[in-house]
């Protein structure tokens, strides 16, 4: 399977020592190359050398559907926080929910509770949550302007990313620290939000470089809807960090660390703090093949006063080979093994008998790609994965990619991807009222996938992606026959969906670019037999059937950028949790985002920004259960980047 | 099962084996011969009016193989383009296009000062400090080049505007 999990970049190459090839690896190169070598030099600068195999690849000939988000993307969005960039994805629904929390999913199951089907990586280290199989976004961040590219791929991950990367991967891949030497100022006021963030990279060393950075934000309450709501969610968080590379002659190291505070300033609705600490390590072998092994630490508390406290440390380890089996293939195996401590303590019935569960992970996977045809080509992979709370899980994965014609690239797609049980779902206990569920397993998906992604005209790319899910074992709040209570969650939801996503981007003139974007999704789900729902199907999500995006970016003057995004969001109608009457809890919402930038000399940008321009506030999300609903608010910022 | 997995950590530690090149490379290797056409060198920079560019990989090869065959059939002008590796600068070959990899980095700065003035056109890998001629760099996952005209006009060598304008950056003659 195509993704990228661990993107070490620009590494790879530099691995590579010299020496004597085997006559079949040059075959294989000779095949690879061939179109490269065939590029004029135009052309060249426009190859994009991700990795969307956990390798370098063109990202023209990943078999998958994958948007990727740049640093200028990030720059021109004006976005200020990293929930905010993933609305340029066109595969992604973002939903804000207050002024600190955000619900993000690919392909459905939109909500805090529901969206446990995304894994979320920062240079390879997880940032999924074993509580609750999601990711607590408040406690995420990432100095936007170190970000070098965020990769988002929808539909399974599960060969090469594992468990819980079921409908799709956020694969976030900051920059070098040798690109980004000297100093940065980025400083944001606005109507709605305060923040400032200084950056210095420095030399300290031959083949050495590093980059320390400190940031501060504020984010202003967001109003209620209801009236009986008295959370004030204004939020604040500091976070500091640097990054360590050092080049050697077959080795790369990398080292990198963040640690962060967050609190709610106005009410204490909820804190948090942090700390993670990486190491990375690249190696080329001699024949020329590479090896990647990398180890982090974790620590993560979130308290949400008179309620609960959560404390997550995990630590893990992976190392993954990239070689090859024979002479036109190339091959990549791994594993991973991950520990954490999971410790909530609840203040409230409802919690767990043992606050404290230390939960394993390990994995194995292999994936060969190989060429079936000079333009077919055909990759195929299996991850074991054995956790804590499932048996041993088998994710294969078959993709086939038939390069049509020089850019224009058809591939399909059958895999398999689970969602392993949360500590929610196996533990979580309220006596008398909701019984913990030993026997819960993991969730399950079959998918199928089809999708073109090519150049229709020089200035015109276009990727179209359909997709037709099965899942199996989704959850569901299941009742005591009789007396209804205690509950119980079990596995007893089928669904099928299907949907599309498509974006392209044109470019106009050589000085304004059009993005579009848009996604559909459709999906029903019913109860296996003898299974009944509670909850009214509340893990299914809240989705809107459609989202659609346009982007402008133009440049008409030297020196001034004139940028503007509309997205338009189809309503919510789902079944409220509590009654089990289908209606629409969510209304579509069409908004406007517009930026002028401008140069002011050769190390200073300032833009002006509007975000939410047509209402003065709207809503995202609606469940009572999870947040109160609250507006999202109409923003003017002004922002100063200066680099010394 | 844990210390299974850890065993197979060590393992994957002890496995040598054969891989590709990486596209970051391929597209290096792609652009080196390219740059030829657009370079213009003094007649003195080569031994004979027939000798052809000689374009030399100083140091660690990153390529594996694939620069022969991006230069192989190009010609400029009159010229073939010849490739060679170097284990070291050598002064006794005539080189007019040098490339310096991603190895040591005093060999890199040493072969930087030991060519200015020369009709040599130096290329430094992304993510080395010291820069030459043509630099390249990493930009949004695309592989760009910087150009320093003004020390590639030093040693007399002329580069087209058509290469300046597909440049990143350019530092122009008569800038400090």
């Amino acid at each position: 399977m195509p993704f990228g999990k661990i993107r070490w970049r620009l590494l790879a190459g530099l691995l590579l020592a010299g020496g004597v090839l085997p006559e079949g690896v040059r075959a294989q190169q000779q095949v690879a190359s061939a179109d490269i070598e065939q590029l004029s030099i135009e052309q060249l600068a426009n190859v994009e050398i991700t990795s969307v195999s956990r390798r370098p690849e063109s990202l023209a000939q990943a078999p998958a559907s994958i948007f990727v988000i740049s640093a200028e993307d990030i720059r021109r969005s004006g976005a200020i926080n990293l929930p905010e960039v993933l609305r340029l994805a066109p595969n992604l629904e973002v939903a804000r929910l207050n002024g600190f929390a955000y619900t993000i999913s690919a392909r459905g199951f939109n909500s805090p509770e529901a969206s446990n089907k995304l894994l979320v990586l920062i240079d390879g280290r997880s940032v999924y949550s074993p509580l609750a199989s999601s990711v607590f976004w408040e406690n995420v961040d990432v100095p936007l302007a170190d970000i070098a590219r965020i990769e988002v791929i929808s539909g399974p991950g599960g060969t090469l990313y594992g468990a819980n990367a079921v409908n799709g991967v956020i694969n976030i891949v900051t920059q070098d620290s040798s690109q980004t030497q000297g100093a940065l100022l980025d400083a944001t006021v606005g109507t709605t939000d305060v923040k400032a963030m200084a950056r210095y990279g420095f030399t300290p060393w031959d083949g050495g470089s590093l980059r320390l950075y400190g940031q501060t934000s504020h984010a202003n309450n967001t109003s209620p809807v209801l009236a009986i709501d008295p959370v004030r969610s204004a939020w604040a968080r500091n976070q500091g960090g640097f990054r360590l590379d050092q080049k050697l002659d077959d080795d790369s190291l990398t080292l990198q660390g963040d640690i962060f505070a967050n609190s709610t300033p106005a009410m204490d609705v909820e804190r948090g703090r942090g700390y993670d600490l990486s190491g990375h390590w690249s190696h080329a072998l001699e024949s020329g093949s590479s090896m990647e092994l990398q180890a982090y630490i974790d620590g993560n508390t979130r308290i949400l006063p008179s309620l609960a406290r959560e404390q997550l440390d995990t630590a893990g380890l992976q190392a993954q080979h990239n070689t090859a089996l024979w002479w036109n293939d190339t091959f990549i195996w791994g594993g991973e093994y991950r520990h954490s401590k999971e410790a909530f303590y609840s203040q409230t019935i409802i919690g767990f008998a043992n606050p404290v569960t230390h939960l394993d992970v390990e994995n194995l996977f292999v994936q060969d790609s190989f060429k079936l045809l000079d333009s077919l080509k055909l990759t195929t992979g299996i991850k074991i994965e054995n956790s804590s709370y499932s048996n041993v899980d088998f994710m294969p994965d078959l993709r086939l990619a038939w390069q049509v014609a020089d850019s224009h690239l058809l591939w399909a797609s059958v895999s398999r991807a689970v969602r392993t049980p949360s500590k929610i779902d196996r533990e979580l206990q309220a006596p008398g009222f909701l019984l913990p569920a030993p026997r819960f397993h993991s969730e399950k998906l079959t998918a199928y996938e089809a999708g073109y992604r090519g150049q229709l005209l020089q200035n015109l790319s276009l990727s179209v992606s359909l997709y037709y899910n099965q899942y199996d074992d989704l959850r569901t709040t299941f009742d005591t026959p009789v007396t209804v209570i205690p509950l119980q969650l079990r596995n007893g939801i089928i669904g099928d969906s299907y949907g599309g996503e498509a974006w392209a981007k044109y470019a106009v003139t050589d000085w304004w670019r059009l993005s579009l974007g848009a996604n559909w999704l459709q999906r029903t789900e019913h109860l296996k037999p003898g299974r009944r729902d509670q909850t009214f199907g509340q893990s299914l999500g809240q989705d809107p059937p459609y989202q659609a995006q346009i982007r402008s970016e133009m440049n008409p003057f030297e020196d001034w950028e004139f940028d503007a995004g509309l997205r338009s969001i189809g309503h919510v109608k789902a079944r409220d949790a509590t009654t089990g009457n289908t209606k629409v809890l969510v209304g579509a919402y069409t908004e406007v985002d517009l930026r002028i930038g401008w140069r002011a000399t050769s190390t200073t940008e300032i833009s002006l920004e509007g975000f939410n321009l047509l209402h003065q506030r709207h809503l995202e999300f609606n469940d009572p259960s999870t947040y109160l609903p609250q507006y999202v608010p109409r923003a003017f910022m002004l922002n100063l980047r200066k680099t010394l | 099962m844990r210390a299974r997995i850890l065993a197979a950590l060590s393992l994957i530690l002890a496995t040598g084996a054969r891989a590709d090149v990486s596209l970051e490379y391929t597209v290096k290797a792609a652009y080196l011969p390219k740059f030829v056409p657009f370079i213009t060198w003094p007649e003195t920079a080569f031994t004979s009016p027939t000798a052809p560019v000689t374009i030399c990989v100083v140091g660690t090869d990153p390529f594996g193989g694939k620069l022969e065959q991006a230069a192989s059939g190009l010609k400029s002008g009159e010229r073939a383009i010849a490739v060679r590796y170097l284990p070291a600068p050598d002064p006794t070959v005539s080189c007019q296009l040098v490339f310096l990899g991603p190895g040591d980095m005093a060999v890199a700065e040493g072969t930087l000062d030991a060519m200015k003035g020369k009709p040599v056109v130096t290329v430094t890998d992304s993510g080395l400090k010291a820069r030459g001629v043509i630099s390249f760099l990493i930009e949004a996952n695309h592989v760009r080049f910087d150009i320093d005209a003004a020390t590639a006009a030093q040693g007399g060598v002329a580069i087209s505007s058509k290469l300046l304008s597909l440049a990143h950056a350019v530092k122009q003659r008569g800038q400090p």
